[in-house]
């Protein structure tokens, strides 16, 4: 019998699910900022970013973090009007793994190959967010938070690979490149 | 078939979408305020001029004032012409902001006629998008003034802040950082084109 009553209470207490409906300029800020940051393998290809360019050096280190929320829009626009773009799902993965062996790895590419790599990966990201698009969302506020949750993580990235400036920093932001390529085989095999 | 001329009808019929309605009526001060917030509070036109504004602040040390006119003439004309806006103009001041973006962005020595006439563009498309879908005469002076008050502080408060920022703090990351507002603006801007036409 007491487990009715508990769920009683529960049902009164409930309140109505803003994560991915948001209404309005804050649930539209909200909603857009959050779906970033839902799904570690849209976290960890990010962070990478922020990571190989600190590892890369000048202008890379904020040429990426450029790059990537442009290209990042461009794929949210292809998603959001409907443009259809293959292997979305295992293209994320891939990133994770293959920024995240390029941060394990310390691999110093040229600039523009670098960007290339990043840019095509950031259309990826985009258009799976662009069709996951909520409706309900205020359009100026989802976008808002959208970009600025991924800047933000750009961010974190590059300041993580701050340590790469330490003797003891470079290993540790290696490591972190393995975790991260871990963690996107993972989505890859399915194992996530 | 059918799309397209459903598309050239919807653009040859300004004047049917309201875009913004103002109702302080011939209270001067409050035609004046809501004229004001019409740049300010419409996305499209907000971002169209505030990333102009980024683009001059990156663009060169005092460069709006360079180019101050051609915001001033893009605006009046904009506001004139406001009555014979197609309803897709927020769109356009949309895709200006984004090109305004990546030029500030890019951050390369774009030459002086490039940057006058993206700002005067931006002017106008910010002018015609305020008032579109209000015919001539409609309106009271106040609001024309207001529309071109707001329209001027969306832009040159970042311009200006950059302009100090530069000015103030004489370090690499300080452009860097802006560029990389210009970016995500630029990003803002193209989502929200989606959106609009998604």
């Amino acid at each position: 019998m007491r487990p009715i009553p508990i769920l009683m209470i529960l049902t009164l207490l409930a309140t109505p699910a803003l994560a991915h409906s948001g209404a309005g300029m804050q649930g539209g800020l909200m909603s857009g900022f959050t779906h970033p940051l839902f799904g570690w393998d849209h976290v960890v290809a990010m962070v990478a970013v922020g990571l190989w360019g600190a590892f890369l050096g000048q202008p890379a280190i904020w040429l990426l973090p450029v790059v990537f929320p442009l290209v990042m829009a461009f794929g949210g626009a292809l998603g959001i009007i409907g443009v259809p773009l293959p292997a979305v799902e295992q293209g994320i993965a891939l990133s994770g793994v293959v920024l995240g062996l390029l941060v394990a790895l310390a691999v110093r590419a040229p600039i523009w190959v670098a960007a290339v790599i990043v840019g095509v990966f950031a259309i990826f990201h985009g258009h799976a967010h662009g069709t996951e698009l909520p409706d309900a969302a205020n359009p100026f506020a989802f976008a808002l938070g959208f970009v600025v949750a991924t800047g933000l993580l750009h961010l974190a990235g590059i300041g993580f690979g701050f340590f790469t400036a330490l003797p003891w920093g470079k290993w540790l932001v290696r490591a972190a490149g393995v975790v991260i390529a871990l963690v996107g085989a993972a989505f890859l095999t399915g194992v996530a | 078939m059918r799309r397209a001329a459903a598309l050239i009808a919807l653009m040859a019929a300004p004047g049917m979408a309201r875009a913004h309605a103002f109702s302080a009526g011939s209270e001067s001060y409050g035609a004046f305020l809501e004229g004001a917030a019409v740049p300010l509070n419409d996305p499209d036109i907000l971002i169209c001029l505030a990333a102009t504004g980024i683009a001059l602040g990156i663009w060169r040390a005092r460069g709006l004032p360079q180019v101050w006119p051609g915001l001033i003439v893009g605006l009046v004309t904009g506001l004139v012409l406001a009555p014979l806006a197609p309803v897709w103009i927020g769109l356009a001041a949309l895709g200006i902001g984004l090109l305004a973006a990546v030029a500030g962005m890019a951050a390369l020595r774009w030459p002086h006629g490039v940057i006058l006439a993206l700002t005067t563009g931006a002017g106008a498309l910010a002018g015609l998008a305020s008032l579109q879908g209000h015919d001539w005469g409609e309106l009271p002076l106040a609001i024309y003034l207001g529309v071109f008050f707001g329209a001027h502080l969306a832009l040159v408060l970042p311009a200006g802040l950059i302009e100090a920022s530069r000015q103030r703090i004489a370090r690499d990351w300080v452009m860097i950082g802006w560029r990389v507002l210009a970016a995500w603006t630029g990003a803002v801007a193209m989502l929200l084109g989606a959106l609009s036409l998604g």
